[in-house]
């Protein structure tokens, strides 16, 4: 094959050239086309097939054998041009830059042909181009016409150096789309302190299904944070409004359980509609910034156990949970969180356009995935809010988008999760036979490494992949795009194991202000491939929790730090560690085989205590 | 229902005179809990004046919740023999932790219980419907789980605490508001 020295595009001969003969032709001919066009649209008669023949470049003799176009850009919005660039090959192994050929377009109310190479968006849908030479028919390419105006702002869509945010930081979410996802018969539950349901980019995907916990009616259009939440997973695309989602055709089912919380209607909420619900986000949980240690209640574990390991006909919800905004300062960890924390969920962290973790977002073992939010850069995510005055984005906020029924100063890991939520919606209705280990897994093993010079990356010893951790982002930011694609091949994974071990009475005292405090040694049996484990860890006579760091040593060698000395909110810390469950997602795909190491030390003068007991819980499938 | 009101009334006493510390089960596990001095939850709507007034009672909302309000008292107010409060739905408020460490508690009203997983529904019922008790509606479906109903406040700590104690029970707890907040 030949090649120029220019460009492995390049034709080696001969070149193709306009003259200005055929400029002048080319003009004429565009402008009829136009004509024609508007004429078209004026009378609303359109033509299934327009044709656009240019054979200039190719010369008669040559034999095609392949055509690849492909365009500028997957999305434009109406009134836009866009370019395709075209590469063909000739038989005589001759390769064509750009040469003009024959293009067809499959719906003419969507985008029309400009001129050669030249597409011109019309109208909002979805049209199909291909060009074609001597019977020989390019790959086709899909072209979105969304009619969401907002669409260039999302950057964590499609991140484009917005406002000085980093390109490529985003969840790489178009392709997907392109594929034909879009989250169509996903039920995703918001559980919030409400949504918006006549919101005009939700109210076409809002289910019925929903829940108002204050006046038990299907209405749950209160409070404002949930819409928000809402239109980050499914805002409705194509629609001439707004944004869109990232799974914008996934159906919304809003459960207001902050509007009328307790712990019945928390585990209620969890379960409510299980066996059709798909993805669970929870964008809420205890309070942040208290530096104190919150657990979870038996009603609402025993809520997402029975959901994830029978809700959606057994296949089990997925629930997606923020990960704590308590960062800054390092006084909370999201491994104080016994929601955020526990095994069936998937915890959430926040970074911002350039990538690197937002200030707020808590550090922990537990962390599942990091996903884009308002960062350093003060950049938010653009949604849907409350419509009028009633969201965050009122008269008095001036410095926000015009359009008062949406918002581009959504922060938090509360926008962080639903983002999640939407690829999770993007993979199940990729292949709606996976199972909720299967789901994420699948985000893990396709997360992308964001802020790759944070110098707590590192890999760990997964015996068929080696995954990527750190303890600011987890498995880093969602690839939506190569999450879709492995869904589309995945291997269910078999039967999930369970080891737990006996509790190791140390009784040992952990000496005060003293950085190398004590180790604890537990052999583990069992050959399991983790997929989490749970650190069952009692230092109850302790007098001040946050003077203690603790952290876990697997056999591999991968070190999980589980809790960093801190400061609470009201000194010293009121909470203890009785028999706390610590989550640790950082040893997914290693052995559980051997001897795991404890390592305990107080750095703090003063409060003292001991290592009364621990024990380990090691989740996963047989090994071999 | 007259053994529920004297253990209401025990309670009472109980937090009146700071005496024998209080337990709630959550699960199979035994939790403290430790009431606030000056502190009240209210169950209906915030007086516009966002101040509750009257003769034996000056209480301000301090927090406003959509289910409900936490009302600060003034020193030495005793809300249980406030004849003002009667005509009120409210419960002491509680904290997780001492020193009003931790999260606010209330116990909204309605008791979760766990009975035997040989126990069909229709026994379930049927012991309830016994005792005077009624199940509460709701979608909620955890395997031989009910909630049966009670007021807010202390009958529904009381009540907990006693059926956790009854043999076709495996664990009782009440049905808490705790501080949550969206993130």
């Amino acid at each position: 094959m030949q090649k120029s020295a220019q460009s492995s595009y390049a034709p080696s001969s001969p070149i193709t050239s306009q003259p200005l003969i055929g400029t002048l032709k080319f003009s004429f001919i565009l402008l009829i086309f136009i004509i024609l066009c508007s004429a078209c649209g004026q009378t609303g008669e359109s033509t299934d097939k327009t044709q656009w023949s240019q054979s200039d470049g190719i010369p008669d003799n040559e034999d095609i054998v392949s055509i690849q176009i492909e365009p500028a850009a997957i999305i434009l919005k109406a009134g836009q041009t866009m370019q395709f660039s075209v590469h063909a090959v000739a038989k005589s192994g001759h390769e064509y830059l750009n040469p003009s050929l024959n293009w067809q377009v499959d719906d003419s109310k969507v985008a029309a042909l400009q001129s050669d190479r030249q597409v011109y968006a019309v109208a909002e849908g979805t049209a199909t181009i291909q060009a074609q030479w001597q019977g020989i028919t390019s790959n086709p390419v899909e072209v979105i016409v969304p009619g969401d105006p907002m669409f260039e702002q999302q950057w964590h869509l499609k991140n484009i150096g917005q406002n000085g945010g980093t390109y490529g930081e985003d969840i790489n979410v178009e392709p997907v789309w392109r594929g034909g996802h879009k989250g169509q018969s996903v039920l995703v539950a918001v559980v919030d302190d409400g949504l918006e349901a006549q919101h005009a980019d939700l109210a076409a995907n809002f289910s019925e299904l929903s829940w108002n916990y204050a006046d038990f009616s299907n209405d749950p259009s209160t409070g404002v944070h949930g819409t928000a939440v809402a239109g980050l997973v499914a805002a409705r695309d194509s629609n001439g409004i707004g944004g869109l989602g990232v799974a914008p055709r996934a159906q919304l089912a809003g459960y207001n359980l902050l509007e009328n919380y307790s712990t019945i209607n928390e585990a209620d909420a969890m379960l409510r509609h299980a066996d059709q619900v798909a993805v669970s986000n929870n964008s809420w949980g205890a309070v942040d910034g208290t530096g104190e240690l919150f657990r979870s209640y038996q009603p609402w574990r025993e809520a997402v156990q029975t959901g994830a390991t029978q809700g959606r006909q057994g296949k089990g919800v997925i629930y997606v949970w923020a990960a704590g905004n308590g960062g800054r300062m390092e006084i909370d960890n999201s491994n104080y969180d016994g929601q955020a924390n526990n095994r069936y969920v998937m915890a959430v962290a926040a970074v911002g356009d350039d990538g690197v973790r937002a200030g707020y977002s808590e550090q922990g073992a537990n962390l599942w995935l990091a996903a884009p939010s308002r960062g350093y850069s003060g950049q938010g995510l653009l949604t849907t809010d409350r419509t009028g005055e009633r969201g965050f984005n009122a008269s008095v906020t001036h410095w926000d988008v015009a359009e008062k029924d949406f918002t581009r100063y959504f922060s938090g890991t509360s926008a962080a999760a639903p983002v999640v939520s939407g690829v999770a919606a993007l993979v199940v209705d990729a292949n709606p036979a996976l199972t909720w280990r299967d789901v994420r897994l699948i985000l893990a093993r396709t997360a992308r490494v964001n802020d790759p010079n944070d110098a707590d990356w590192q890999s760990n010893q997964g015996l068929e992949h080696r995954y990527p951790i750190n303890h600011k982002y987890g498995f880093g930011v969602p690839d939506a795009s190569k999450a879709v694609a492995l869904a589309q091949t995945w291997q269910p994974v078999s039967q999930e194991y369970q080891y737990h071990s006996p509790v190791l009475w140390a009784e040992t005292a952990i000496p005060d202000n003293d950085s190398n405090g004590i180790i604890s040694n537990l052999y583990i049996p069992e050959d399991l491939v983790i997929e989490f484990v749970e650190v069952v860890f009692d230092a109850s006579d302790h007098g001040n929790q946050g003077d203690l760091s603790v952290s876990l040593t697997a056999p591999s060698g991968t070190q999980s730090i589980l809790a960093q000395a801190h400061s609470c909110r009201a000194e010293p810390c009121s909470s203890r560690y009785i028999n706390w469950v610590f989550g640790d997602a950082r040893h997914l795909g290693e052995s559980s085989l051997g001897n795991w190491q404890l390592h305990v030390n107080d750095t703090r003068a003063g409060y003292t205590g001991s290592l009364r007991s621990w024990s380990l819980r090691v989740y996963g499938r047989k090994n071999g | 229902m007259a053994k529920w009101f004297t253990l209401i009334l025990g309670l009472v006493a109980c937090l009146s005179a700071n005496a024998d510390p209080l337990y709630w089960h959550d699960g199979d596990g035994q939790w403290q809990l430790w009431p606030s001095d000056d502190e009240i939850a209210v169950f209906t709507p915030v007086p516009a004046s966002g101040r509750f007034k009257a003769t034996d009672m000056d209480a301000a909302v301090v927090k406003a919740y959509p289910s409900m309000q936490i009302w600060k008292l003034p020193p030495g107010a005793k809300p249980f023999a406030s004849k003002a409060l009667q005509k009120q739905a409210w419960s002491p408020v509680f904290y997780e932790f001492p020193n009003k460490g931790g999260r606010r508690m209330v116990p909204t009203g309605g008791v979760l219980v766990r009975f035997k997983p040989d126990w069909s529904r229709d026994k379930i019922a049927a012991w309830l419907a016994n005792r005077g008790l009624k199940n509460m509606e709701f979608v909620f479906n955890i395997s031989h789980t009910v909630a049966v109903e009670s007021s807010a406040g202390l009958a529904s700590l009381t009540l907990a605490n006693a059926l956790h104690k009854e043999q076709a029970v495996i664990h009782a707890s009440p049905n808490w508001w705790i501080e949550v907040e969206p993130r």
